[in-house]
Parts: structure tokens; sequence; C-alpha cells
């Protein structure tokens, strides 16, 4: 699949430098057969696709406090990426393709174009089936996957308007569908984020737009990719939501092998109104762990030189400096730290230093010595 | 507090004044173009901005024919002449390359410099950028441009109200204060004339530089389409959104301007050196000997002046060029400056 950005790989999620000047979005765009999409990124750390829902706009839902201090408080420990599809937001609005290959199609453009090995997914709504098929497909793209709200069955997740009404609704290019879908989403929220919710999904997409959301995702179906999905997941649900009740949150956690099950008090159907507290702690705690879990396998394999050069490294010693404690060259230096970062399996001396902090350095010494 | 002085550049039979301030790389501050050096930097927010940026770059100032400081018998807004002055400021200054930050009347021309000259321009922010005409230009340009004629001083107020919008009373009387002093009627008219219809929409996909476009979310005269359209048609551009509504980059918070302004530019700190003409004829000479391999007592007697003086001057050379070292000041001055030297 040809990546149509200008960019080089990896400098895609570039302008490091600027990243950490600003607790704003970086927005970019992606050149792609439907069109140019855009993406946001804010925060640093591992990588996390945040999808809650397919009705966006990166800017629109960027405004609301409550929406904004959600992901900032992601992006403390992630690299949040969020996205408008196209048809959607400040992506090129003439050509959606909802449809469930469409999706999967655009998703996987997405995040290889990213230039990043491997991503945790946080997927919301109707966001939910297709995050679901695209990581049973892609295990080699996908770290983690959390699902909040949501359902693998679309029938579920899309209120059921007879073709008459739907025809009523979008014509002549009124707000009423929008209203409709901004009303459903909006369950359990209060007037201010209701009426902000309303707003927000008129300035994402077209009436037509709109009503084909509605309609595809009545087809949304991925209830035969949950016995496929071979990486850790976490269902999350509000114990109160009256769209998606959480006995639906419950049945899907219990149809994928392995999958945690968490239910939360408050009846908001999305994640980032109402008490986003313990929301924050499960998923941080959840899309956390592959980090630390997954650099471990290789860590039995450093040898004594490798663990005193990572001691150095922690204590902020550069290679020069490391090497003259050591009464070796710097350039042996920098090979061993590259031994480390293969077998950590790390990009940066910032990283091995924290999985060094993190104890697992005297959890691997206290091995070895014993 | 003194202004930095104003140079001046013969450009197709006129002067143009420009200014710079400041050490490091060079920075083209191109923020609005009916500017008047002088009057613009006794804005203190103005100001403020300049001196920080000057900081960690040489800040390139200017005003264009018809405008300000330069020979006001003549001007023109068009993009060929802006391209043509931009080209022979740069030859004059010794840049092959600059950073341009832009905002403003001039965002729209800058992007059509980056799109006409991409080897001249190492990274280009925006703030307030439009690819094409304002949508409501067909309504509003006519009986603004009728007022002119009639009632000049209103017609400017106007335009100076638009800029800056959502700032503060006084900001929109300096404003008109300040385009009164930099521009006659009829220069202004003329710039509109020349300028409200411009459409570079064809001309983004051909700016290949770093490119970041600000965007002020309450900005009424580029908002959140203008501003998409711009970052989305430019090949890896980036879009930031941020809090206010003005037009002027220094309202309402400097910092939240300048933090990603600077970590943007950055990147290029060290990379690219400017010219021989960032420095005085008497800086160039020390340079020259400094390649040589001369010590600064030899420099000293050679010029007739102190050893403190001769050991200031490279140090401000130093400075200027942002190099580190003697070692460096040797490398450069053999490169930028060799042929000078033969």
């Amino acid at each position: 699949m040809g990546v149509g950005s200008a960019m080089a790989p990896g400098d895609t999620l570039a302008a490091d430098s600027l990243r950490g000047f600003s607790s704003e979005q970086l927005i970019r765009f992606l050149r792609t057969p439907r069109g140019r999409v855009a993406y946001g990124v804010v925060g640093s750390g591992p990588p996390l696709l945040l999808d809650l829902g397919r009705a966006n706009h990166l800017e629109a839902f960027w405004r609301h406090p409550a929406y904004r201090l959600f992901v900032q408080r992601l992006a403390r420990h992630f690299t949040v990426i969020r996205w408008d599809r196209p048809g959607f937001g400040l992506s090129d609005r003439d050509a959606p393709d909802l449809s469930e290959a469409g999706e999967l199609c655009q998703i996987e453009h997405l995040v290889r174009s990213l230039g990043i090995d491997r991503l945790a997914i946080l997927a919301g709504h109707d966001s939910g089936p297709i995050m679901i098929d695209f990581a049973a497909r892609h295990p080699d793209l996908v770290s983690r996957l959390g699902l909040f709200g949501t359902s693998a069955d679309g029938r579920l997740l899309a209120p059921s308007l007879p073709p008459l009404v739907l025809e009523t609704l979008t014509r002549q290019e009124s707000l009423a569908i929008h209203q409709v879908v901004a009303a459903t989403l909006a369950s359990g929220f209060d007037a201010q984020a209701t009426s902000w919710l309303v707003n927000a999904v008129e300035e994402a997409a077209g009436a037509q737009t709109i009503r084909r959301l509605l309609e595809e995702t009545t087809h949304l179906d991925a209830r035969p990719s949950l016995p496929l999905l071979r990486i850790p997941v976490l269902v999350l649900h509000r114990r109160g939501d009256h769209l998606v009740p959480s006995a639906v949150g419950r049945k899907l956690a219990g149809a994928i092998e392995g999958a945690s099950f968490e239910v939360f008090p408050g009846a908001e159907h999305l994640p980032f109104e109402g008490d986003v507290e313990p929301v924050l702690r499960a998923l941080t705690r959840f899309l956390g762990e592959g980090e630390s879990a997954e650099a471990a396998p290789g860590a039995e394999l450093l040898s004594a030189r490798e663990l005193q050069v990572i001691r150095m490294v922690t204590q902020g010693l550069t290679s020069g400096q490391i090497g003259y404690r050591l009464g070796i060259g710097r350039r042996t230096v920098e090979a061993h730290l590259e031994h480390v970062r293969l077998k950590l399996g790390v990009r940066s001396r910032a990283q091995i230093a924290a999985w060094a902090a993190s104890g697992q350095l005297r959890e691997v010494v206290q091995k070895s010595a014993s | 507090m003194l202004g930095p002085s104003v140079r001046r550049l013969e450009h197709r039979g006129h002067r143009v004044a420009y200014a710079v301030h400041g050490n490091g790389p060079p920075l083209l501050c191109d923020l609005g173009r009916l500017h008047h050096l002088d009057v613009f930097w006794r804005h203190p927010g103005y100001r403020r901005l300049v001196e920080r940026l000057a900081q960690e770059f040489s800040v390139i100032r200017l005003d264009r024919p018809g405008c300000g400081m330069s020979d006001r018998s003549s001007a023109d807004f068009t993009v060929p002449a802006e391209v043509e002055l931009f080209d022979h400021l740069l030859d004059h200054l010794g840049l092959e390359q600059v950073a341009v930050f832009a905002s403003g009347t001039s965002s729209q021309v800058m992007l059509a410099v980056a799109a006409l000259r991409p080897e001249r321009i190492s990274r280009l922010v925006l703030l307030g950028a439009r690819a094409s005409p304002h949508p409501e230009t067909d309504a509003q340009y006519p009986p603004l441009r009728a007022l002119l004629e009639t009632e000049p001083r209103l017609a400017i107020r106007i335009v100076a109200q638009t800029t800056a919008a959502g700032g503060a009373e006084t900001t929109v009387d300096w404003l008109a204060d300040a385009y009164t002093r930099a521009v006659s009627g009829d220069v202004m008219r003329q710039f509109l004339d020349e300028s409200v219809w411009l459409d570079v929409r064809e001309l983004l996909e051909r700016v290949c530089c770093p490119t970041l476009v600000l965007h002020r979310r309450e900005d009424r005269l580029a908002d959140l389409s203008a501003s998409r359209e711009v970052a989305a048609g430019i090949p890896g551009a980036i879009l930031l959104p941020l809090d206010g509504a003005s037009g002027l980059p220094w309202e309402p918070d400097l910092d939240a301007l300048l933090k990603p302004l600077a970590g943007f530019l950055k990147p290029d700190l060290h990379t690219r050196l400017p010219g021989p003409l960032m420095l005085t004829p008497r800086e160039q000479e020390v340079a020259r000997m400094v390649a040589q391999g001369l010590t600064n007592a030899q420099i000293a007697e050679r010029l007739g002046i102190g050893r403190r003086t001769a050991e200031s001057h490279i140090q401000h050379v130093r400075n200027r060029l942002g190099l580190s070292s003697r070692a460096e000041l040797a490398a450069w001055s053999a490169v930028s400056l060799g042929e000078a030297a033969g």
C-alpha cells in the first residue's frame, strides 16, 4: 500500500520538539485514495490511537473542555493520535466510505503512515466493532485494545430508524439527523454537554454522510472476529449506560479469550463526561502495562557489562563519561547500548533509563545472582 | 530604548528599508505588508515579540516599497514583485536561505514566495493564513474601496478593526494609526486592489519546506476552514490551533505563540549559517583574518586597533553567527568569505 505523504516514514509523528512545547494538538494531513485525511497528535510516550466514534471533528471535539482534558490526561502517558475519517471533520468530505471494508483499509493506511511498529487502540461506540476486526486481522500492528461503551454488533449501536424516517430527516440538508445522532451519543450527558455535542456533530459532517453512517453502522458485525483476537483486551462500560447497556459489554468481554471487563459508576455513554478518574486509572493501567511487559523478554540476555552500562545511563552519564569510567572507548559504549536496545526492544536511551527506573533492572540483577 | 539601525537596499531604483536584530540563523519576520519599521517597533507587544525572537535568530524585518521608511514614490504588491524583492533582499544579505515567519496580509504572499522559491525558504511559519480570497470579499470590498475614496480614515480604521479583531479597542486605535503612518491612502488602495483577490491555492502543492500553520480559534478573517485549506494543501504541513482571536501575533498571549514557533524553527539552528552580509565590513575583515590563522594580537596590529577591541569583534561575530568556537568561525569564513578573501 502506497503512502501518499511526502514525509519520510517516522516523520509523521515527528515535530517532537514542537509537541513538547504545547498541550495543544498538532494536526497533520495524509494523502490517501479518499482524499486528505486529518489526524491530530498530542502528548508523548507509546502511541495510542483514540477513536471514540466515527462522527468526529478533531477541532470541534477538542474545543469541549471535558473532552480536551480527558485526552490531555491520556497524553501524559501516551502519544495520543486521533483522526477524522474521510467525510468528517477536517478530512476531505467528498468521498466517505463507511463500510467495514473501507474502514479497515483506511485505518491500515493511517497506522502504516504513522511510521510506528505497533500501537494500542482505545475504541468507543461505533468504532468498537471496526477496531475489533482491525485488531483481529492485524495482530502485528495492534498491541492492546480497549473497548468503551461498545458492542461487536452494530445493530446495538445505531438507532433503528425506518427508511422513510431517515429520508425525512435528511431532506434538504437539514440538521435534524445530526440532532438524532447527537442525542443518541449524549446518553447520560447534562444539558450543557448535550448542546455542545449537537453542535460538534453538526460541524462534523453533512446530512448525507451522517445518514450513510447510520445505515452502515447497522451492518457492522465483528462477532466472527472475537475468537480470533490474540492481544490483551479490556472492555469498559458505565453501569447506567442507557444506549448500550452494560450487559452488552459484559457479554462482549466474555466472548474474547482472556479479556477483562470493568464497569464504572455513571450513565454516560462516552468516556470523557461524568466521573472520568476511575476510567482514566483503568485505561492507563491497562494500556501502560504493555510497555514494561513487552520490553522484558530479552532482559535475561543482558550481559554483566551491559547491566553496568545501563546503570550509568540511568545516572545520566554520557557515552564518553561511561567509556572513561569503564576504561573503554565511546564507540564500544555505543555498541553495548545498541545491544541493550535490541534486547529490551526499546528505541532510545531515555527508554533504557525508564526501563531501569521501573525496577526491572533490579529484578534482572537479582535473578542472575540467584 | 534605542531601536535597531535601519539599513537600506537599492531595489529597482528605489530605496527599501530593512532592519536586522539579534544573533543566530536568519529569520525573516514579516508581520504584515502595511508595515513601518519604526512605528511598529515602538509598539511594546510587537517589540517584545521581535526581541524574544532576536535572542535566537537574526531577525530581518522590512518595509515594502511604498510603505513605512522605504521610498514611498511607488509600490507593487503583486506576486512577481514580491518574489523579486524577496530574492533581492536575500542576495543583498548574502543569504541562500531564510526561515520565514509571516502573519496576516504577509502570510498569503509568503506562501506564494515559498512555492515559487522553494530553495530559498528553509522553514515557514504562518499565522492567520488564507490561500483563497475571503468568501465575503465580493460583497464587502467594493463599499470599503468606495469609502477609501471619500473617508480614508474611517476605511483604514475598518481595515485595522478586521485585522485586530477580538483585540482591545486601544489595539485597534494603535493599528489604525500605524497604518496611517505606514502608507498613503493611494498605496492602501493599491494594496487592497492587488491583494484581496489573491488566490494561491494552486501553489500550495509546491511549498516543500517544513510548514507550521498557526490558527487562532476565534480569528474571523482567517477562520478554521481557511487555515485548514492552507495546511491540508501543503504536503506535510502541521496545523496548530491556538486560543485567541487576534490576527496580531503578539496578542493575546505571546508565550503561547513563541513556544511552538521557536520549537518548530529550532531544528535548523545550527545547520544553516547566515551569509557574510549579516556582518559589518569590519567584522568580515576580522573573520577573514581568523580564517588565515592570525592571533588576536596580530589581528589587532594589522587593523590598528586594541587587542581587546579585536577580541570583542570576534566574540560579536561568533554570537551573530551562532558559532561556539574560533575553529568553527575559521571554517565558516573559509566557506562564506572564501572568494572575497582571495
